[in-house]
């Protein structure tokens, strides 16, 4: 008999056994300076009853996505808002706003923001060929050629040796890439607004842990994230 | 009125054969990969079939220590592809053999990467472009200068005569960054050039130098002016040292931060040509060689330690590898 429920015991944890992992994984998608690895390991350290998996590739992220679909997913609000199976539940907040501005940076001259079309714009990429090019051709209002990096530090790049007329970056960030080099590096600011980090579930009430966990991360670990704080919705 | 019945068919059928015809080139581009087996060349293969996939239908190659441009050119008549990547030293010269073998074919458009000194072995490549694969010292220093505490103005680099236009190139691109990039040419000929490097170290020392860039040239390092030349010159100068192998900053003790190609990345980088390729419709319209974009960094903490080097520990978690002993 206690074969049997052994047996029975058995069957029922293996059969939870893929929900249960799946019920407690995070992916991150996101620009970032640090390398995934070392961001992965800060945000498992803080939070114990999830596990987070840092992709620091579009296509990474994207093919995980589809092979082993995680409970929730920790991206920019444009690629939250495409996966509708993921509900937000926080959004991270800088300088009291959810969401950025973002510039065009150049060498010497400003961009004049009427003239773009058919220019090439450098950007990370968070979409893929030609959704990017979607994308930040309807940010700009133009048909431009987008040059897609895999690394926030390779736009720098782009713009040296002329592979580029301009890049496109959260304002936040020129300063820093400014500090970077000593090409003259100018900025045009953009109207559109892009939404920070969020965190999306795809379970409608997350337990009380990880909503505390993802509210408390630390100051360093929010800055890896390009926020100060968290919004709950 | 048969033939009225007749007529109607024949159009569905030859609609048909045009639909079949035309469909697949809507699908995807047919392209075929030239490339030596390594892990390297499978990481940027990856990164051009990732990035474009669903756009093109990738066909690889792998040509071996064997392969003859014969092999080449069987692929290439089988396949009719739309266009070539040439990945490695071995691969262009042999597609180059494929071309001067066959003067009146019409030649697809080729994109060559993972090979050493491509502004010289493609210039007579009809209808290619490329992206090369040594790291320019600008990108380098940037990062150098960025862990660093202290500015960097003077770098000095050891080169032998046949790499002066690359230094020369290099040299621009660092003064626009106002880097000045002192360069020791050897002479062209030597018998003893461990003695010519140590020469070199001692008057680049002298020049007041803020840090050294090594750069890959297997005659200036090897074994014997490494441990003749390279290590010994380096004790009384200390200052960082940037290499572009990583066993140079791991397995010898020579470099503090080591700068290599970002193999995917610049797989992704070369999708940008391909990219514009399908937009031109298989038109290359520029046989400019790219400079890659993507790297990958190792720092050597304790080698900055030994030689008392202040660096910026906030900045470690942007390497992907540190080497702390």
């Amino acid at each position: 008999m206690r074969d049997r429920m052994n047996i029975f015991c058995l069957f029922i944890l293996l059969c939870l056994a893929p929900s249960l992992s799946q019920a407690r994984t995070i992916y991150v998608f996101s620009p970032l300076d640090a390398r995934a690895n070392v961001v992965q390991d800060k945000l498992n350290a803080k939070c114990s009853d999830v596990d987070f998996v840092v992709f620091g590739r579009f296509k990474d992220f994207e093919a995980q996505m589809k092979a082993q679909p995680p409970y929730g997913i920790l991206a920019l609000q444009p690629i939250v808002e495409k996966k509708s199976d993921f509900k937000p539940i926080f959004l991270g907040v800088k300088g009291g706003e959810t969401v950025e501005t973002y510039v065009l940076v150049s060498v010497d001259t400003p961009v004049d923001i009427k003239k773009l079309d058919g220019s090439k714009v450098g950007a990370f990429d968070l979409l893929g060929r030609k959704e990017m090019k979607e994308f930040i051709s309807s940010q700009l209002n133009a048909e431009v050629n987008v040059r897609r990096v895999t690394k926030n530090e390779d736009l720098l790049p782009l713009l040296s040796f002329n592979s580029v007329e301009s890049i496109f970056l959260p304002s936040s960030l020129f300063d820093k890439m400014k500090a970077t080099t000593n090409l003259n590096l100018v900025s045009t600011p953009l109207e559109n607004k892009i939404g920070l980090i969020s965190a999306a579930l795809s379970d409608a009430s997350p337990s009380e842990s990880l909503k505390s966990c993802i509210s408390e991360f630390s100051n360093e670990i929010n800055n890896m994230l390009g926020v100060e704080k968290w919004k709950e919705l | 009125m048969e033939r009225i019945i007749k007529t109607p068919k024949l159009m569905c059928i030859l609609s048909l054969l045009l639909v079949c015809t035309w469909l697949p080139r809507a699908i995807a581009y047919e392209a075929l990969i030239l490339m030596p087996e390594g892990i390297h060349f499978e990481n940027t293969a990856r990164g051009i079939t990732e990035d474009l996939e669903g756009e093109v239908t990738f066909h690889k190659m792998l040509v071996g220590n064997k392969s003859t441009s014969k092999d080449i050119s069987k692929k290439i008549k089988t396949l009719k592809p739309d266009f070539l990547v040439l990945m490695g030293n071995r691969v262009v010269k042999l597609y180059k053999g494929y071309q001067d073998a066959n003067p009146k074919a019409k030649f697809p458009p080729s994109i060559a990467l993972a090979a050493l000194g491509l502004d010289t072995i493609l210039k007579d490549v009809v209808n290619s472009s490329g992206i090369r694969y040594e790291i320019p010292a600008v990108t380098s220093l940037i990062n150098l200068r960025q862990l660093m505490k202290k500015d960097l103005k003077r770098v000095g680099v050891i080169y032998r005569p046949w790499m002066k236009a690359s230094i020369m190139e290099n040299a621009a691109l660092c003064q626009r960054e106002i880097i000045e990039l002192v360069g020791y040419e050897l002479p062209a000929e030597s018998k003893n050039i461990s003695k010519e490097i140590t020469k070199g170290l001692k008057k680049l020392r002298s020049s007041k130098i803020d840090a050294l860039w090594v750069v890959n040239d297997s005659a200036l390092i090897n074994r014997k002016t490494i441990t003749k030349a390279w290590l010994p010159g380096l004790k009384k100068m200390k200052v960082p040292v940037i290499v572009g192998v990583e066993a140079l900053a791991t397995n010898v003790p020579l470099g503090s931060l080591a700068v290599t190609p970002d193999h995917y990345a610049l797989g992704v980088q070369a999708g940008y040509i391909i990219g514009d390729l399908i937009d031109a419709d298989m038109v290359l319209e520029s046989n400019e060689i790219l400079q890659p974009l993507s790297i990958k960094k190792l720092v050597n903490i304790t080698i900055l330690k030994r030689n008392k080097i202040s660096y910026r520990k906030e900045l470690l978690s942007s390497f992907d590898t540190v080497i702390e002993k």
